[in-house]
């Protein structure tokens, strides 16, 4: 007799998602999360009267967000209070150029005009094909089962209009920014997604090209911090009866005749369930928690292939005055060229970069009750991709000296007497975010993101390896992303109650 | 005479993909490495 219907490994954005619908939809749901916090990347910290967000800063796209609500037969409102951020992100480039891009696409359109008048056809034809396939694709693509070719072509013939697109997404992200501009600064103020996300342009996938784009349709920050949207969800699915234990690690998958029957946690209890759902690093489910004793050899081959996405250094800062910034993102960028060189010739070979790009999120811009009166709180990547494993070091020895680094970057671009502002400091160096997110190589999306391991050849959300084992979160399809995550829940629930519903 | 065409054929095919990827970009090659390298685990991750 199983104790539970439904036992999800991590409370995640995806896995907070999947318990919660499964919760709504009558499932017994538990979701075991090792931490003491919700949310995955996608959380909050307070120290000192500061919160600070784990990872994620933002959220675009709100469609995957409504829907979940919409599953729940909730109002999203009452739950996650969103505040629009406008401009979208401020940018500081190579020769120390500022500007930024505001929401309103005509707005944008007279910024680009500013710096490179040649480069405002291309915008206007991209904006208008891109912003027209991100609507078309919204509920085809991204709440769709993509598990096999019968069900892409079934999305396919539903929505033939997806088919035009193909062809750009199928290029590289420089690919697609370097076909709509000519200009080097613009192009490095749409070649950053990718690169920020764990793939240089030269690699990542030409979708990302439209996330650039997706952002102009609006971005929100969640009041009291990123933790609240995984917080509203799990409110939402605690009311039909969704259970979540903290501090409680799961240390094996149960498996017998190739199908999961619970879970083992460290302590040596054992829940018995009739589904199993991951929200951990897929790699870690199913090479470490399942183990390749129980599972074909074609699936060790498989999960064996894949790599890990980047992990990235994340610095908090606490500070007693307004920093210099324009907007809740501002991003230090470089041309298309260097982040390849970087990715290239610094972070594959377990260098850390001294001069690279960074991204600084300044949230208390949204939502001034995150620190205390007066003061502000800015989260950033510095210099980021950085190596799990620095050369000849680690990343407990290089603490200090990272920090040091990230002061001497705010100084040359937020504020020159910084030092004397900061009232608290904190790092989570790829060690913390392994030990912290039990995330393989401190990876904070999962799996790595291209053409060779996304949408069929990521790993499906139901899996055939094991019956009644069900993936979600950045592991899966879509990746890693706040709307991806919630969308890979919302199909995750889906193939559970096609089998069990 | 077919079998002559045939071999003709991927010989001309084979070196217009080794010509194109010595006159391409050193970022294009560096993609072209990566899918290479990639490919003989697609079939698997399919069926994952």
């Amino acid at each position: 007799m199983a104790d539970y219907d439904v036992i999800v490994i991590g409370a995640g954005l995806g896995g907070i998602t999947t318990g919660a619908l499964c919760a709504k939809n009558g499932f017994r749901t538990l979701i075991l999360e090792q931490s003491d916090l919700i949310g995955g990347c996608c959380s909050t910290y307070e120290r000192d009267g500061y919160k600070f967000d784990v990872g994620a800063s933002i959220v675009e796209i709100l469609h995957p967000m409504e829907k979940v609500f919409e599953l729940l037969g909730k109002r999203r409102e009452d739950y996650i209070d969103l505040i629009p951020c406008d401009p979208i992100y401020s940018f500081i480039t190579e020769d120390g150029r500022k500007f930024s891009y505001p929401t309103d696409i005509d707005e944008t359109t007279k910024i680009i005009e500013s710096i490179a008048p040649e480069d405002v056809e291309g915008w206007k034809k991209f904006s208008n094909m891109g912003l027209k396939m991100i609507d078309e694709m919204m509920e085809a693509v991204m709440l769709s089962p993509l598990n096999s070719i019968p069900e892409a072509m079934a999305v396919g013939m539903k929505n033939p209009q997806v088919l035009k697109f193909m062809p750009t997404l199928l290029r590289t992200h420089q690919g697609v920014v370097r076909k709509f501009y000519k200009n080097p600064v613009i192009q490095s103020s749409v070649a950053f997604q990718s690169y920020f996300a764990g793939a240089p342009p030269e690699i990542g996938s030409g979708i990302f090209g439209f996330i650039a784009l997706s952002e102009h349709l609006g971005i929100y920050y969640p009041r009291g911090g990123m933790i609240g949207i995984p917080k509203g969800i799990a409110d939402a699915g605690q009311e039909f009866g969704l259970e979540i234990r903290l501090n409680s690690k799961v240390e094996r998958i149960l498996v017998e005749n190739r199908t999961a029957i619970g879970v083992e946690l460290e302590d040596g209890t054992q829940i018995r369930s009739r589904m199993v759902v991951s929200n951990i690093n897929a790699k870690v489910a199913y090479l470490k928690m399942i183990g390749p004793d129980h599972l074909p050899s074609w699936a060790v081959k498989a999960m064996d292939s894949y790599r890990i996405s980047m992990p990235c250094p994340m610095i908090y800062v606490g500070l007693d005055c307004k920093p210099d910034l324009d907007a809740h993102h501002t991003v230090v960028t470089g041309s298309i060229d260097a982040m390849n060189k970087v990715w290239n010739d610094f972070y594959t070979k377990g260098i850390i970069p001294k001069t690279a790009m960074s991204l600084i999120c300044w949230p208390t811009e949204a939502d001034p009750s995150l620190a205390p009166e007066g003061h502000h709180i800015l989260n950033f990547l510095c210099n980021a991709p950085a190596p799990y494993a620095p050369l000849g070091d680690n990343w407990d020895r290089l603490k200090e000296s990272y920090k040091e680094d990230a002061i001497k970057e705010l100084e040359t671009y937020v504020l020159p007497d910084v030092r004397d502002h900061i009232t608290i400091m904190d790092i989570s160096t790829p060690l913390d975010f392994e030990r912290r997110l039990l995330s393989p190589q401190g990876s904070i999306y999962g799996l790595f993101s291209d053409i060779t391991s996304l949408a069929l050849l990521r790993p499906h959300p139901r899996s055939r390896a094991i019956k009644n084992f069900y993936l979600t979160g950045s592991s899966t399809h879509l990746g890693g992303g706040v709307p991806t995550t919630l969308a890979s829940g919302v199909i995750t629930n889906g193939y559970i109650m096609k089998d069990h519903g | 005479m077919k079998e002559k065409m045939k071999k003709a054929l991927l010989v001309a095919v084979a070196a217009s993909a080794v010509a194109g990827y010595f006159s391409a970009s050193q970022s294009t090659r560096r993609y072209i490495a990566h899918l290479a390298k990639q490919l003989p685990y697609l079939p698997y991750r399919y069926f994952i």
